[in-house]
Parts: C-alpha cells; sequence; structure tokens
C-alpha cells in the first residue's frame, strides 16, 4: 500500500496529468488530525454555501475549522489589520486582482504550487486543470500561484430580447454598433416609460471595473513598456472618452454616481435597452419579484474594439493560505483549501448560484439540465476563455490608483477635456504608483 | 394731562377673578399708592394699565385717551419692575437709552438725557458697567433712570422696593417723593407696604381680593378707615379688634367685650343707635392705648386692668403685648422711665375718640 | 498570613491618592494617550499598513499634504458644506425655536415629529436620502414630475452635490439645534422683554435687540457642539455620495478616510487627520472666546 503511494506519488511529479486520471487512492486526509485552522471570510454566498458544509471536512481530517465571516466592507479591513498585526489567521478570502500584490509585498500569500505539486498533499482528483486557465492565472503573482478560485465572475453585455425584436435591432458586436443601438434606443417610449439606450457604472473608482474591459478591446493599457502610466496613450484617452461618452449621451442622468446598485435598478425597472456589467447580476435581472425584465434579457460579450480586440476580464474571489501560519497548520489550511474547492463542492456552489471556476461543473448534466439562460451561459464560457485576469492597475496600491483612473472616467462622463484629464491623471499616477 | 381712569376694570385668570370691577381716577401729577397685601389684584391691574396684561372687561384712559387695545409703547408711560428687569447684557448708558434709541431719538438728545437722569440719580460712575456689576441699590437706580430719561406722562411703580435691605428702602422712599416732585409726572406705584403707602402717596387706593376698598390721603384712611379690612391694614402695629356687644346703661353706650367694658364717647351715640345690643367688632389702635401700674381709687369708664405678657423695647418707644380677659392687646407707647417686667399687672387707658366699631357682619365701619 | 496582608492593606492605605485612581489612569493611558501619541508619531512618518515598518520622514507628509489637490479640494469641500450646513441650521433652528417657544395648541405633538430626524440614525436616513435622491428612480424626482416641475440631479452633479447634501444635513440637525436654543430661549428671563415692550420695541426690535444678544451664549454652544460633528460629518457625505461625483464632495475627512483605510497608508492618512483636528480645534477655540465675550449672566 505504503509503496503503491510512493510509486504514484512520484510518478506524479512527472506527469500530474496522468494522475488526474488514474490515482484513486487519494490522499491521507487525516494527516493533520487535531489541527486547528482558522479562516477569515468574506460574507459571501460561498461562505454561505461551504460552512454548512465543514463538519464534512472536519469528520474526514480531525482538523477543527473555525471559520469567521464579515460583510464585505469591513471584511477587507478587519483582514488586512488582523494579518498585518499578526493575528492568528491561517487562510483567508482574497481577491487576487485587487489585492494580490499589495498582499504579497506585505509576505502574506503563501505560493501553493509546492501543496499542488505534492502527491501526499494534494488528491489526484483534485485536477487543477479542471479551473478555466485565465483564473488560474488570475490568482497567481509573478508567476506562482497564491490562491485557488471559489469565485468565477466576468463582465457581458446584457440587452432586452424583446425590445431588440421589436425595433429589429442586431445585438452589438462592435463598439461602434454598441454606440449606435444606444443612439437608437435612446429617448424612445415604451410602456410610457422613457427608454436611455445604455446603462454603466460611473461612479469613479467602482466604475474601472467595467471600463477596464472598454480599456483592453481599445487596445489600452495601464501601463506602458516603461512601467508608467498609459493613460495619455491614445488607446486609452479613447477607451476613456468612449465609456464617458456612451453613459453621458445614451445612458441615465447623474451617470456620475451610478453605482452597480443604481445601474442595475436602472435596467431592472425596463428603463433601459442594455446594460454593461458583471455577469453575475442575471440572478438579479432573471428574478422575477425584484425585475421587470426577468425574461427578457439576451446576453453577450463584450463587442470588439475598433482593431477587433474584445478583451473582457475576470475576476474572481479565490481561498490563500496565510504566510505567516504555522507550516502545521498551513498545510491544514490547504487539505482544506482543496477539499472545499474539489470537482462537488465546485458543482454544489454552481448549483447554489456561486459561480464556479471548474470548467466541469459547468458542463455537467446537473447544471446544464437546470439551466434556463444557456446564452448567459455561452457568452460566459467565452468570456471566461478569453478574459483577462488583470482587471485593476497593476500596482500595490490599487485603492488610490483606482481613485486617479476614476477621476478621468467622471470628467468623460461629464463632458470635459478627456485628453488633458487623461494627462494630468497619469502625471499623478506615475508619482503615486507603488510597484 | 394725564390723569388715568379705570372703569370698571375686570380680570379673570380662567375662572379665577384676579380684579373684579375696579373703578378710580389717579389725578394729574399725584402720587398714587395702590396697596394691599399680595394677591389683592393691584399688580394684575398696574399691568393691565401699562398693557402687559389684556383685560377681561371695562375701560382705562390714560388723558382722555382710551388705551384698551393700545400697545404698551403707545400708551406714553414708564414702569419700574420689581426684579428691575434691566436689560443683562447692555450696560448701563446703553439701558438708560435703549427706550430713547428705539423711538429714533436724535444721538445727542440720548445723551443728554442719559445724562440729566445719571445726574439726577447720582449713577455717572456706573453708565459703564453691566447690571451684573451693580449693587441692588444701584440696579434699582439705573431702573429708575430708564424710566425717567423717557419723560412720560405716567410712571408704574411694582413694588420697586422689595427687593432691597430695610435701609435702602427708607433711603429710596424719600428719593422717589423727591423725584415725583420734581418730575411733576403721574405716578402709580404699587406695593404691598402700607409704610411706604402712607410715606408716600398723595392718595392712597386699598385693595382686597381684586377689589377697592377705599381711596383716600394717608391721613383719612388711616384716621377714617371705612372698613375693617382698611383698619387692620393700615397703621403698624395693626389696630386690636376685640368682640363686642352694644349695651345701654345709664343713658350712655357701653362697648361689652367680655373682659373689660368702656364707654363710648356720646359723639358716637347717634351711630351706634341701630346696632344696639348686636355683635360689633371694637377697635383700638396700638398708639391710642397708655398703660400704666394701677393707680389706687383710679379706674375710670375707659380703662383696662390688664396683664402683661411681652414687652418689645423699640427704643424710644416700646410694644407691650397685654392680656384682658380672653382678649389680646398690643399697645405703643412712649418708654416709661421705670421697665414695665412681664407678668406685671397694668391699667390702660384708651383714648375712646379715637377708637371705631365696625359692624360684625357687614365688616362695615360703625364710627 | 495576616500580619503581611496587613502591611499590604496599610500600604495602600498610606497611599491611596495613587492606588485609587490607578486603574482608571491606566485604562485612559491605554485607550486614550497611547492611540494620540502613535499617531502623531504616525504623523512624521511614511507607512502603507502591512508594507514593511514606519519610516521617518519628517514633516514630509505636511510637505505632500500641501502640494495634493485633493487636500486642497477637500479643504474647499468642507468650507462651502460646513459653512452652508452650519449657517443654515443655526438660522432655521433659531427661527423654528422662536416658533416653538410660543405655546400654542398641539405644539407638543408637532415638536415630537420635528425632532424624529435628529433622533434617527444617520446611517439609516442617509441610506433612504440617496434612495430619494437618485435622480431616475428616486421619489423627489418623481414628486418633483408629478407636480410639472423640472426633475434635478441631485447629487449626481457637481455644482448640485454640496447644496444637496447642505439640504440633508440641515434636515437632520437643524432639530438638534432647536432644541438646544429652544432650551436657552425658555430659560430668558421674562422681565427684560416687557421692559423692551414699554420701552417701545417692536416684535422685530425686542429680537434684534433683547432675545439675540441674550441668547447668543446658546447660539454659539449649540454651533461648537455642531460643528464638531459637522466639520468631520462622515456617514452622511460617506454614505449618499462617498465624496462624489468624482471628489466633489469629498471633504479634508473623508480624504483622510480615504487615505488611511482605503489605500491604507497610515503616515499620510495620520498627517491628514491631524489637519482637520487643528482646523476643528482652532474653530472651537475662537467660538468659546465668543462665547465667553458674550455671556451676561
Amino acid at each position: 500500500m505504503r509503496k503503491a503511494l510512493k510509486f504514484a506519488a512520484m510518478a506524479g511529479l512527472l506527469c500530474t496529468s496522468l494522475i488526474s486520471t488514474s490515482a484513486s487512492a487519494g490522499i491521507d486526509w487525516k494527516q493533520s488530525q487535531g489541527t486547528e485552522i482558522r479562516f477569515l471570510m468574506n460574507r459571501h454566498p460561498f461562505t454561505t454555501y461551504i460552512e454548512p458544509k465543514v463538519a464534512e471536512f472536519e469528520k474526514l481530517t480531525g482538523i477543527k475549522v473555525v471559520i469567521e465571516a464579515f460583510p464585505e466592507d469591513q471584511y477587507r479591513n478587519k483582514l488586512t489589520i488582523e494579518l498585518n498585526s499578526g493575528g492568528r489567521v491561517d487562510g483567508y478570502m482574497i481577491m487576487p486582482g485587487q489585492d494580490d500584490l499589495y498582499y504579497s509585498k506585505a509576505g502574506w500569500l503563501q505560493p501553493l504550487d509546492a501543496y499542488i505539486a505534492d502527491p501526499k498533499l494534494t488528491d489526484a482528483s483534485w485536477d487543477p486543470k479542471d479551473f478555466f486557465a485565465s483564473f488560474a492565472k488570475a490568482s497567481s503573482v509573478n508567476g506562482e500561484q497564491i490562491g485557488v478560485v471559489i469565485n468565477a465572475e466576468t463582465s457581458l453585455l446584457a440587452y432586452r430580447k424583446d425590445l431588440f425584436t421589436k425595433f429589429k435591432q442586431k445585438v452589438p458586436t462592435t463598439m461602434k454598433e454598441l454606440e449606435q443601438v444606444a443612439k437608437f434606443f435612446y429617448g424612445k417610449e415604451v410602456d410610457g416609460k422613457k427608454l436611455v439606450g445604455i446603462t454603466l457604472r460611473g461612479k469613479k473608482a467602482a466604475a474601472t471595473s467595467q471600463w477596464v474591459d472598454f480599456l483592453y478591446s481599445f487596445g489600452g493599457s495601464w501601463t506602458n513598456a516603461q512601467g508608467k502610466s498609459n493613460f495619455a496613450s491614445p488607446e486609452d484617452i479613447a477607451a476613456f472618452k468612449f465609456y464617458g461618452d456612451l453613459l453621458r449621451k445614451y445612458g441615465p442622468q447623474g451617470g456620475t454616481m451610478l453605482h452597480w446598485a443604481e445601474s442595475t435598478s436602472t435596467f431592472m425597472e425596463g428603463k433601459a435597452a442594455m446594460i454593461y456589467d458583471a455577469n453575475v447580476f442575471k440572478a438579479l435581472y432573471e428574478n422575477p419579484k425584484e425585475s421587470k425584465v426577468a425574461g427578457e434579457v439576451g446576453y453577450a460579450v463584450i463587442p470588439a474594439g475598433p482593431k477587433g480586440l474584445r478583451l473582457p476580464h475576470v475576476s474572481n474571489w479565490s481561498l490563500s493560505i496565510s504566510k505567516t501560519s504555522a507550516p502545521e497548520r498551513q498545510k491544514a489550511a490547504w487539505l482544506f483549501i482543496q477539499w472545499a474547492t474539489n470537482k462537488e463542492n465546485g458543482l454544489g456552489a454552481l448549483l447554489a448560484g456561486v459561480p464556479s471556476g471548474r470548467k466541469s461543473a459547468w458542463d455537467s448534466k446537473e447544471y446544464k439540465a437546470n439551466d434556463k439562460q444557456p446564452d448567459w451561459t455561452a457568452a460566459t464560457m467565452k468570456s471566461f476563455e478569453i478574459g483577462q485576469g488583470q482587471w485593476n492597475p497593476p500596482v500595490i496600491n490599487v485603492p488610490e490608483i483606482r481613485d486617479i483612473t476614476g477621476q478621468v472616467i467622471v470628467d468623460a462622463i461629464e463632458g470635459k477635456d478627456v485628453a488633458a484629464s487623461a494627462k494630468k491623471a497619469a502625471a499623478l499616477m506615475d508619482k503615486k504608483m507603488e510597484r | 394731562m394725564a390723569n388715568v381712569i379705570l372703569k370698571n376694570l375686570v380680570k379673570r385668570f380662567n375662572s379665577v377673578t384676579a380684579v373684579e370691577n375696579l373703578s378710580l381716577e389717579v389725578h394729574d401729577r399725584e402720587f398714587a399708592v395702590l396697596v394691599g397685601s399680595s394677591g389683592c389684584g393691584k399688580t394684575t391691574a398696574l399691568r393691565m394699565i401699562a398693557g402687559l396684561e389684556p383685560i377681561t372687561s371695562g375701560e382705562i384712559f390714560i388723558g382722555d385717551t382710551l388705551v384698551n387695545d393700545m400697545d404698551p409703547k403707545d400708551r406714553d408711560i414708564a414702569m419700574v419692575f420689581q426684579n428691575y428687569a434691566l436689560y443683562p447684557h447692555m450696560n448701563v448708558r446703553d439701558n438708560l437709552g435703549f427706550g430713547l434709541k428705539i423711538r429714533k431719538f436724535p444721538k445727542a438728545e440720548i445723551e443728554a438725557r442719559v445724562k440729566e437722569a445719571a445726574d439726577i440719580l447720582g449713577i455717572h460712575d456706573l453708565l459703564e458697567r453691566k447690571p451684573k456689576e451693580l449693587s441692588g441699590g444701584q440696579r434699582q437706580r439705573v431702573a429708575l433712570g430708564r424710566a425717567i430719561v423717557r419723560k412720560p406722562k405716567v410712571f408704574l411703580f411694582d413694588e420697586p422696593l422689595s427687593n432691597l435691605d430695610a435701609k435702602l428702602r427708607v433711603a429710596m422712599r424719600a428719593e422717589i417723593s423727591k423725584l415725583h416732585r420734581r418730575l411733576e409726572a403721574t405716578i402709580i406705584y404699587v406695593t404691598h407696604d402700607q409704610v411706604e403707602a402712607m410715606t408716600m402717596a398723595d392718595r392712597i387706593f386699598i385693595m382686597h381680593k381684586g377689589a377697592l376698598q377705599q381711596t383716600g390721603t394717608p391721613m383719612e384712611v388711616y384716621a377714617k378707615p371705612a372698613n375693617l379690612f382698611v383698619a387692620g391694614f393700615i397703621g403698624s402695629p395693626s389696630m386690636n379688634f376685640v368682640e363686642a356687644t352694644l349695651v345701654r346703661e345709664a343713658g350712655a353706650w357701653f362697648i361689652d367685650a367680655g373682659g373689660f367694658k368702656v364707654r363710648s364717647p356720646e359723639s358716637f351715640n347717634a351711630r351706634l343707635e341701630p346696632h344696639a345690643g348686636r355683635p360689633v367688632i371694637f377697635g383700638v389702635r396700638p398708639e391710642d392705648m397708655s398703660a400704666h401700674k394701677p393707680a389706687a381709687g383710679a379706674g375710670g369708664a375707659n380703662t383696662v386692668t390688664t396683664q402683661a405678657d411681652v414687652v418689645e423695647t423699640l427704643g424710644s418707644e416700646i410694644l407691650v403685648h397685654l392680656t384682658c380677659g380672653a382678649h389680646s392687646l398690643v399697645a405703643r407707647m412712649e418708654a416709661p422711665e421705670q421697665l414695665l417686667t412681664e407678668g406685671q399687672t397694668l391699667e390702660v387707658d384708651l383714648k375712646m375718640l379715637k377708637t371705631h366699631v365696625f359692624d360684625k357682619e357687614t365688616s362695615q365701619t360703625i364710627v | 498570613m495576616t500580619a503581611a496582608l496587613s502591611a499590604i492593606s496599610r500600604f495602600v492605605n498610606r497611599r491611596q491618592r495613587f492606588f485609587f485612581p490607578a486603574p482608571a489612569v491606566a485604562v485612559l493611558f491605554l485607550i486614550i494617550v497611547l492611540p494620540i501619541a502613535f499617531n502623531l508619531y504616525l504623523t512624521f512618518t511614511k507607512w502603507t499598513v502591512g508594507l514593511g515598518q514606519p519610516q521617518f520622514i519628517g514633516f514630509g507628509n505636511f510637505v505632500e499634504a500641501f502640494g495634493d489637490e485633493r487636500v486642497w479640494n477637500g479643504v474647499r469641500v468642507m468650507i462651502y458644506f460646513s459653512g452652508a450646513s452650519l449657517v443654515l441650521e443655526l438660522t432655521l433652528g433659531l427661527m423654528i425655536a422662536l416658533y416653538f417657544n410660543r405655546a400654542f395648541r398641539g405644539s407638543e405633538a408637532v415638536q415630537a415629529i420635528y425632532i424624529i430626524p435628529f433622533a434617527a440614525t444617520p446611517v439609516a436616513v442617509a441610506l433612504i436620502w440617496r434612495i430619494m435622491l437618485n435622480p431616475e428612480v428616486g421619489v423627489i424626482n418623481y414628486l418633483l414630475r408629478s407636480v410639472g416641475l423640472p426633475p434635478g440631479l441631485w447629487v449626481s452633479n457637481e455644482h448640485m452635490v454640496i447644496p444637496t447634501l447642505v439640504m440633508v444635513d440641515v434636515w437632520k440637525w437643524t432639530p438638534m439645534i432647536t432644541l438646544i436654543v429652544l432650551a436657552g430661549l425658555k430659560s430668558l428671563p421674562p422681565d427684560p422683554y416687557e421692559a423692551a415692550r414699554i420701552d417701545g420695541a417692536n416684535p422685530l426690535q425686542i429680537f434684534w435687540y433683547i432675545t439675540l444678544p441674550l441668547i447668543r451664549p446658546v447660539l454659539i454652544a449649540a454651533l461648537m457642539l455642531r460643528s464638531l460633528d459637522n466639520l468631520k460629518e462622515f456617514d452622511l457625505i460617506y454614505t449618499i455620495t462617498q465624496g462624489g461625483p468624482g471628489i466633489a464632495s469629498e471633504t479634508l475627512y473623508l480624504y483622510s478616510y480615504n487615505v488611511s483605510f482605503g489605500y491604507f497608508k497610515a503616515g499620510y492618512g495620520s498627517a491628514l487627520m491631524v489637519v482637520v483636528f487643528l482646523v476643528v480645534l482652532v474653530f472651537n477655540v475662537i467660538m468659546n472666546r465668543l462665547r465667553r465675550d458674550s455671556s451676561v449672566v
């Protein structure tokens, strides 16, 4: 038995893919028996899904898991302060796109590659190849994986199928078409309501998360080859301008104060023909109790930019191990992460409404049987494939640079001189950027 | 011309009647004192004259003008309040000048009048001070000054001296009297202190339970009180009252008080006659009694034998509290050479011509 | 044993003035003195939470603040917001207090309803206002439209945002000023009013020459009390606009919060907090002096 294991481990080191299909003996789940680990979690649907199942894991491993969950606003503060003060945190939820560089620089992220590669620690059935590559990349810093995705998101263009049919409009596939369709619908009166063409986030830092898809699709980038801010480049300026004009000309009033809540509610009120926002808001759009447009919504990947680029971003929550924890507990924490992200839980979470980062979950019969919006699933899969993991400025002080970026978006929405604003922001970003 | 006339003035607070059918006339340049115990309605009457209190019914005339519906500011009156009512945030100069400033007097005029008032009242050194930096007497002067500068037709004083100590009160009494002569204005002065009323008034208006009891010069109300209340209110110490009956013996009227019996002067006879045998109240002022040691063979018809209880020495005078049977009496007299001792038996002579007899039922004066 | 105990008790007994306050002093030191001292120390350092140790940089943070556009924007917004809201709250609060001071039928019921905004939780009412002010789905624009008035952009417009926030602040806090001023009015002596009526003052003059000077210390006290909160107004602005649109409603205090807890730049954030603190301090020292000068009793 032991020999067989040893052999399997060696084989695994040589060829992990082979293991994933053949090894069934499994790892020793009891190897960290008696260890107690503490996880800080965002009070997120995934947390709600996994908490009642923790007892199973404790039974399987003999590890005691303490989960402390907080609402998102407080969670980030709480986590940062605990990690900084050296509190006993063994694992936590992280949004790598937001915090990975900062946490990595601060020395709070334990690389996971060694655990994943160790057949004594990682069961073959965990199958890392099953995760979408974009998310594995998104949960990595400098080539080292620092988290395992538990919630996978992207952004999609959602549109009113009924209106598009009624007015014989085609789903836009280019930015140019997007603007034309938005213009077409703006001011149209439907059921006594004046429509807007499209609704988008416009609220400073919050807007950057959706605007970034336009940035990439317009061929722009956060920084140039010299590592300086690229905001003053023609591509970046074009992206700022297009986004701002779209919202100002064809969007709801008060665009600069639209966060996702305001934007989605406008769409759900039936007042907008299109919305570009996170794909997971499908759950809102399709909820007949809250949404007047349930059942009437179609979904598409972001339209292509002038050079044909379609580059939406993907974002995710991951589970990470604290670098400051003790090795024994880190090992136990890895066992927990591994279990929480296995195929069974990936599917379970997806069926509970938490979008999984595992392809197998989406492909499963169980999911497909109950999928009421296959076009959403298709668009989401497509977006996952082409998605960019870097949806935030590649810096340590992400919030500060997002604020600087957001100011240009606000200026663009207000119709101010975008080039001047972008130039000023570029200078400020160069000054404030920490890498 | 600034006389003040009240006609059938009534003030009710809900069900309580504060002033009942008050009619009176204060003559031009007269110093009129409204006096009565607290709650008699005198302050309410004054406040109605001032316009601070709406009237329930009746009429008020100031200098022939009906002022019922006039604002206080249009009545050409000034008022001095019991609590001085100075403006705490203004210095004395501004306190004095405020009424003039409001009435848009020229600056120079205000200054002149303030100076004049300050001279009269001797408060020149206080002009820059705030009220909280003044003593009670100084505040009172400022309050007076504030009334003076306005040169109104009528001054209203609402117990202005009651917050001062006894000595200061005496001094201010004199000063206000002087002021009255100097200003030649009508003054209506409210007080509960009959001494103030007696010493300052041209005429006294005595009120009780919202109604006017008697009007007259100080000497009139002292010598000829209209009723039992006035008799008891005016004079200090108060008049002695004894319940008695009128009896006729040997052609003369006697006042029989049970413990003693005195003969009434003949001049009273005509008025006493209708009350024969009826219960009356016999009144005699302490100053109309003189006590002495029993002298052998004396004991006239108006001498009463008593016992001294307490002897209060006031200096040149003494007050002797006496018991005569069931009655208590107070006598006021010059201090005798030989001290009286308590418990001593004394004979008291009554100046019968100055005594009074009241109807017990109606409280009205018989003689 | 007993000997030792009684020795201890003697020892403590003789030094009561040290021993009895000791726990309180220790707690005070831990929760007040230490954090303030640490904050002052951070003011002179560059430190992002998590990234290394605080580095001493002298007055570097203040130099940076001086050249930071958002600091100046914050000062401007703070002056605009606080100036407008404090003046309005004081004026309206005084006027309404004067109105309530004259008892009328049902005034107690009206007063009770009137103070509800003041009694309500700031974040809760701010959230409700945020929803009501939404230009598309908010009830305020709905009402305006239904009576034929043009809808407004409210907090969604950079020029409208401060007046709108001032309106909400005034709605929320004027009752507090009213309550304070009303208490002050009720304690004023009645006599000077009668004296003034006889002196010939009309109601307006009485208000100007008597009430206002007499109530001034109370007004200043109310202003001080309110300014303590108002100059570092947070709940309301953060909940309704988060400083937006852009930074159009980002007060210095909000910016210092963002720097400290959004960017985790503890050193710079502390320095900005100290600046806010100094502004509040200076304002209150001035007010306190005014109050002492105008006190009459």
